[in-house]
């Protein structure tokens, strides 16, 4: 699947850096296929592990992070993100199938910005991206 | 003789006067000789010349001893000499006159002689001397005798205590009196002989007087009349005057004798007083009668003096006494001195008095009398009484206490000790306690601890409840507490302590009980907490795994929609749109299988199966999967393998599942084998006579740490290969729980790298269990009907259906007799009772409404009468009146109309019930649901139980009291009444209480299970925990095994 990348010239690739980190193929699918339609640069990872890994490499301004993940989970990535002083200002939205009000409440006070459940709405999912990117004015189709 | 002699006629004259003389001589010696008083003839020189043959008689000396024997003469006695030698010589010179002499004869008897003497003179010149002597010894002796007699009689008379006078008849002068006559009047002898008592005014009482003579006259004698007398000084003496007639002299006399009873007299005036001054009961027995009573006593008994005097004395004492009493008068008149005793009497009011008594021996009036000295003692004896029943109620007390009593002194030595102590701490009698130290029933250990609290105690005047480890007898310890206050005397000056001591061996063990159920509790809410975790982490693991395809298909579809993709592109997310619903598919059924399976709401359609036609058609179905990847699979299934009990399609889920794994982990061009075959195991028991099935592949392995955990539910172990679909995680468990559910065993041997064979076990059908088992007797049994038999088939069972429509005992009769039964049929009430009572049907159906009597009362006699009573009663009824119905004893109720399917099933159910009820317990199944309660029915009645069943609150409660099951199964969320509230009703009803009550909970609540425990509830269980964790709670609670 080819990138197909904004028209506008972006700010910085830097800012525009979204990491996905999913253990499910498809999510990550779906949600690299919009986020690259709304110009985002997006890589992934499918564990915690490898999560941590693409982030020291290449530092995103947003994660979408999953909770249910093997080898480290969503909480885990959210914590060692945000006690790191240099990583600390990367954006995370978790996204998890649980759907309890202790996970939002767990996600959040893990330093999360957003917590959203599966199945989401994907035009959500961007919106908060954008919301939290403050890139407003980006609109699609 | 003169010497005048003439010569010559002188010889006839001489011979005329020598016979003259001869005549004299011999006159005078005859005289002499005859004379019959003792004659003594003495020669002027003293010497005898002659006795006489009378004094020799008298004096026992012959003449011829005696004759010229010159004094002393041998009658002389020696004692008295000189006296009568000069006495003698006195009468040789002419002095003598008539005297009396005392001389001895010659044997030494004495005789007393009255002697004359005179001389014989001639020519002026003695010549001789003669002593004429008179016997008059007897004379002497009588006089002796009448003067000792007289002497006597004087001396009697005059030493006698008594006053002596005998007065002249005649003129009643005093003639003679004694002494002591002079004592009592005071007049001296001189003064009263001569005179008349009246002259000397002695009579005082002119009553008296007059009484005296009175009798006197009659009697002619007085006998101890009491007179009074006045002395010479005027003194007033009193006597006891007794006069008889008397001979003196001639003259008749009359001789008077007095005794001076006036001290006597004083004194009996002086002692009445006394007695009746006297505080004390004082009395006079004589005779064995009242002779003398003192106020007091008359006080005391209530009776006067006039009804005391005269009355046996024993009448008043109390029957119980009344022979000691006796007992002690006749030791008394023995002589024995007797000391106070206590006794009883009855008094006039008829209450019992207590005296206590001392009595003596007495003189009164004269004769021997008892004094009794009587002081009332009831009072005493009723507090005595009172502190006796004190005592006992306070000894009572004291050893009736619950807890250990000692007393014990400063030394620590016990001085007092209740038997509760004693048995506190073991020993057999309270002298193993007594006089020994404290000490030895306190552990070594605390001994510094306790004598130092003991200090305290007697400082502070108590310490309370303090814990020391005990010491039996045989040394074992045990908790006590000791509660200790000092004991002081009167002047506050400790002496010792009174200690308490409880045995609080039970108190510490409930304490730890307590301890152990809080720790318990504490742990199980933990647990709990885990669990929902645990739970809250399925849950989350399910939905999680639900949502994440999902997910996808939300998300692919709003790309499709959103999006205007090439072909390719939507046929890749259409692709994926599908293999994702194919995935939420496949993990929705498997979940709910799942659930379904543990909640034991699985609808399990068992047949007897041949494992060739399961396993082929497992093997159909993955064939397409193992095209694709060229693996090989081969079946080896042995030949004649006995059929198994098993559902089809859950079976062929099963061996689809491991064959699917295998060709999921088994790289291209492996192999897999499926294999049947009957195991005979070498051990005993579950695994013999089962077969087993096992498919093995070639793959990837599974560690041995694995093995276990690939049962579980999510755990997906190892990487599935790639190109392989996604499994759901629940495959393995689900065929765990299919295999489990039917008896069987599934396993897995496998090591990394070598391949992994899957194993399962299953029962083989059993003839027996055909007929045990709820199984149909054929596999085309209809699914309609029940799936339950009767044991020993319905051939013969004698139906009674009581009903006053006839429509509707006819319907029965003729569905009834179709299904094998035989029907007799009643009108009304009163037939049904006599039918009952005589052909004793295996079951009624019974009509509420009937018009002669109702339902209700058939139901009360016929469960009432022994005969009957165990005659099954199914009550059908248009009435909704089911708790009147099991309350009156009604086994099942259905309301009209009824399903025959229903109808029959409940038949069913009441006649096995009837046959297996008494040897198994009867569990009670609560659920709304109704086919998880057929499910869990069906595989509790396997198991051997017998069931009933309820669908909500209100009926359970109503066949918990009809029908008393032993054990009840109850769910929480349910229609009209929940498992809560049914359950209270159940533990507050007094007959139902006693039933153990396991929850069955489908709903995740935290509070839950302390919830239901503290409601009553026996165990907490949740329907997801399966069959076989309810089956051992359920065991568990039944036969007291442990664990469930």
């Amino acid at each position: 699947m080819e990138k197909v990348i904004m028209n506008n010239e972006a700010p910085a690739t830097q800012d525009r850096k979204i990491l996905v980190v999913d253990d499910e193929p498809h999510v990550i699918r779906s949600l690299t296929f919009v986020l690259e339609k709304e110009g985002y640069n997006v890589s992934s990872a499918t564990n915690g592990k490898e999560a941590m890994t693409k982030i020291q490499e290449s530092k995103p301004r947003l994660m979408l992070l999953d909770v249910m993940m093997p080898k480290k989970n969503g909480y885990e990535v959210c914590q060692e993100v945000k006690n790191n002083s240099s990583l600390s200002d990367i954006h995370i939205i978790m996204l998890t199938a649980k759907g309890q009000e202790a996970d939002r409440e767990k996600g959040l006070s893990a330093g999360a910005d957003e917590f959203m459940t599966k199945p989401f709405s994907l035009k959500a999912v961007v919106d908060k991206v954008k919301e939290i990117l403050g890139d407003g004015h980006e609109t699609k189709n | 003789m003169k010497q005048k002699i003439n010569t010559q006629n002188n010889t006839t004259e001489r011979k005329q006067t020598e016979e003259a003389l001869r005549e004299s001589q011999e006159f005078s010696s005859s005289l002499l000789a005859n004379s019959p008083n003792p004659i003594s003839v003495i020669n002027p020189d003293t010497s005898i010349k002659y006795v006489n043959p009378a004094f020799e008689k008298l004096t026992g000396f012959t003449l011829a001893e005696i004759a010229g024997r010159k004094p002393p003469y041998p009658w002389w006695p020696e004692e008295q000499g000189e006296e009568i030698v000069a006495a003698f010589k006195k009468r040789l010179a002419m002095e003598g006159g008539r005297t009396e002499r005392n001389f001895q004869k010659k044997n030494g008897g004495r005789f007393w002689v009255e002697i004359n003497s005179a001389s014989v003179v001639h020519k002026g010149k003695t010549i001789y001397f003669i002593f004429n002597w008179l016997d008059i010894t007897e004379r002497k002796q009588t006089e002796e005798a009448l003067r000792e007699s007289e002497e006597k009689f004087s001396k009697a008379f005059h030493s006698i205590a008594d006053a002596i006078c005998i007065t002249s008849l005649k003129d009643s002068k005093f003639i003679e009196i004694n002494e002591a006559f002079t004592r009592f009047t005071g007049y001296t002898r001189e003064e009263v002989i001569d005179h008349s008592a009246a002259e000397l005014d002695l009579w005082v009482n002119e009553e008296e007087l007059k009484r005296w003579i009175k009798k006197l006259r009659e009697q002619g004698k007085t006998y101890n009349e009491e007179f009074h007398s006045r002395m010479k000084s005027g003194e007033i003496r009193i006597g006891l005057a007794s006069a008889e007639p008397i001979n003196v002299g001639g003259e008749p006399c009359r001789i008077v004798v007095i005794a001076d009873i006036t001290e006597r007299k004083q004194a009996e005036e002086l002692y009445r007083t006394l007695a009746n001054s006297s505080p004390v009961g004082v009395y006079i027995v004589q005779d064995g009668k009242f002779v003398f009573v003192n106020p007091q006593f008359q006080k005391y008994t209530g009776f006067s003096e006039d009804k005391l005097v005269g009355t046996e004395s024993l009448k008043l004492v109390h029957p119980g006494d009344k022979e000691r009493v006796r007992e002690s008068a006749v030791a008394m008149l023995k002589g024995k001195r007797l000391t106070p005793y206590e006794l009883r009497y009855i008094v006039k009011n008829g209450d019992t008095l207590w005296a206590t008594e001392t009595v003596t021996s007495i003189q009164y009036k004269g004769k021997r009398a008892t004094l009794g000295n009587f002081m009332d003692i009831t009072e005493r004896k009723q507090a005595e009484e009172a502190l006796r029943q004190s005592q006992e109620q306070l000894q009572t007390m004291f050893e009736s206490m619950t807890d250990g009593i000692l007393v014990i002194d400063l030394n620590g030595v016990i001085t007092e000790v209740n038997q509760r102590a004693v048995e506190m701490h073991g020993y057999k009698s309270k002298g193993e306690l007594f006089g020994k130290s404290a000490s030895k029933l306190v552990a070594p250990r605390d001994h510094e601890r306790i004598t130092a609290n003991m200090q305290q105690a007697l400082k502070r005047g108590k310490i309370k409840n303090m814990e020391y480890t005990l010491l039996k007898a045989d040394g074992t310890e045990f908790p006590g507490e000791l509660s200790t206050s000092a004991l002081k005397d009167t002047s506050s000056k400790p002496v010792g302590h009174i200690t308490i001591a409880r045995d609080i061996t039970e108190r510490k063990r409930m304490e730890q009980q307590l301890k152990h159920q809080m720790e318990e509790l504490e742990n199980a809410y933990q647990k709990l907490k885990e669990l929902d975790q645990l739970k809250d982490s399925f849950l989350s693991t399910v939905s999680h795994e639900l949502r994440t395809p999902l997910t996808s298909i939300k998300s692919f579809s709003e790309i499709l929609l959103s999006y205007d993709e090439d072909k390719e592109t939507q046929k890749e997310f259409l692709t994926i749109i599908n293999e994702e619903s194919n995935r939420l598919t496949r993990l929705i059924n498997d979940f709910l299988d799942l659930s379904k399976i543990e909640a034991g709401r699985m609808q399990w359609e068992t047949v007897e199966l041949s494992l060739d036609e399961v396993i082929q058609t497992a093997l159909n179905a993955t064939q397409s999967l193992t095209i694709e990847t060229n693996l090989k699979v081969g079946a080896d299934i042995g030949a004649d393998l006995p059929t198994i009990l098993c559902d089809k399609d859950r079976l062929v889920q099963v061996v689809t599942n491991l064959l699917s794994n295998a060709i999921k982990f088994t790289p291209d061009g492996g192999a897999i084998q499926v294999k049947a075959q009957l195991q005979n195991g070498n051990k005993p028991g579950r695994d013999s006579d089962m077969v087993m099935v096992s498919v093995s592949d070639s793959g990837i392995g599974i560690a041995q740490k694995d093995q276990r955990s690939v049962f579980e539910k999510f755990k997906q172990v190892g990487d599935t290969l790639s190109n392989k679909p996604k499994g759901t995680g629940l495959g393995l468990p689900i065929c765990k729980e299919i295999i489990e559910h039917y008896g069987g065993r599934i396993w897995v041997e496998s090591e990394p790298g070598k391949g992994s064979t899957f194993l399962f076990t299953l029962p083989i059908t059993q003839k027996k269990e055909v007929k045990a088992a709820k199984a149909p007797e054929a596999p085309q049994a209809k699914k309609e009907e029940a799936k339950v038999v009767t044991k020993g088939g319905k051939e013969g069972k004698k139906i009674l259906v009581v009903d006053d429509e006839a429509n509707i005992r006819r319907f029965l009769k003729h569905e009834l007799t179709n299904r094998g039964y035989h029907v007799l049929e009643a009108s009304g009430g009163k037939e049904a009772i006599d039918l009952a009572r005589e052909y004793h049907p295996d079951i009624i159906t019974l009509d509420i409404v009937m018009p002669d009597i109702n339902g209700h009362d058939v139901t009360a006699v016929l469960k009432n009468d022994p005969a009957t009573k165990n005659i099954p009663i199914l009550v059908l009824s248009i009435v909704e009146e089911k708790e009147k119905a099991y309350r009156l004893g009604a086994n099942d109720f259905m309301t009209k109309p009824f399903t025959m399917k229903i109808l029959t099933e409940k038949i069913n159910r009441l006649l096995q019930d009837t046959q297996i009820q008494d040897a198994h317990k009867t569990i009670l199944v609560v659920d709304d649901d109704k086919s998880l309660v057929k499910s869990i029915k069906y595989r509790l009645e396997k198991k051997g139980f017998s069931v009933d069943t309820a669908y909500d609150g209100k009926e359970a409660i109503e066949m918990a009291e009809g029908h008393h099951p032993n054990l009840i199964l109850l769910d929480i969320v349910m229609p009209e009444m929940d498992g809560y509230e049914a359950m209270k009703v159940l533990k507050h009803k007094p007959n139902t209480a006693g039933i153990p009550i396991v929850v069955m909970t489908g709903v995740e609540n935290v509070g839950g299970k302390v919830k239901a425990l503290s409601v009553g509830a026996t165990e907490y269980l949740n329907k997801s925990s399966g069959f076989d964790q309810l089956l051992k709670t359920i065991e568990g609670i039944l036969y007291n095994k442990s664990g469930g």
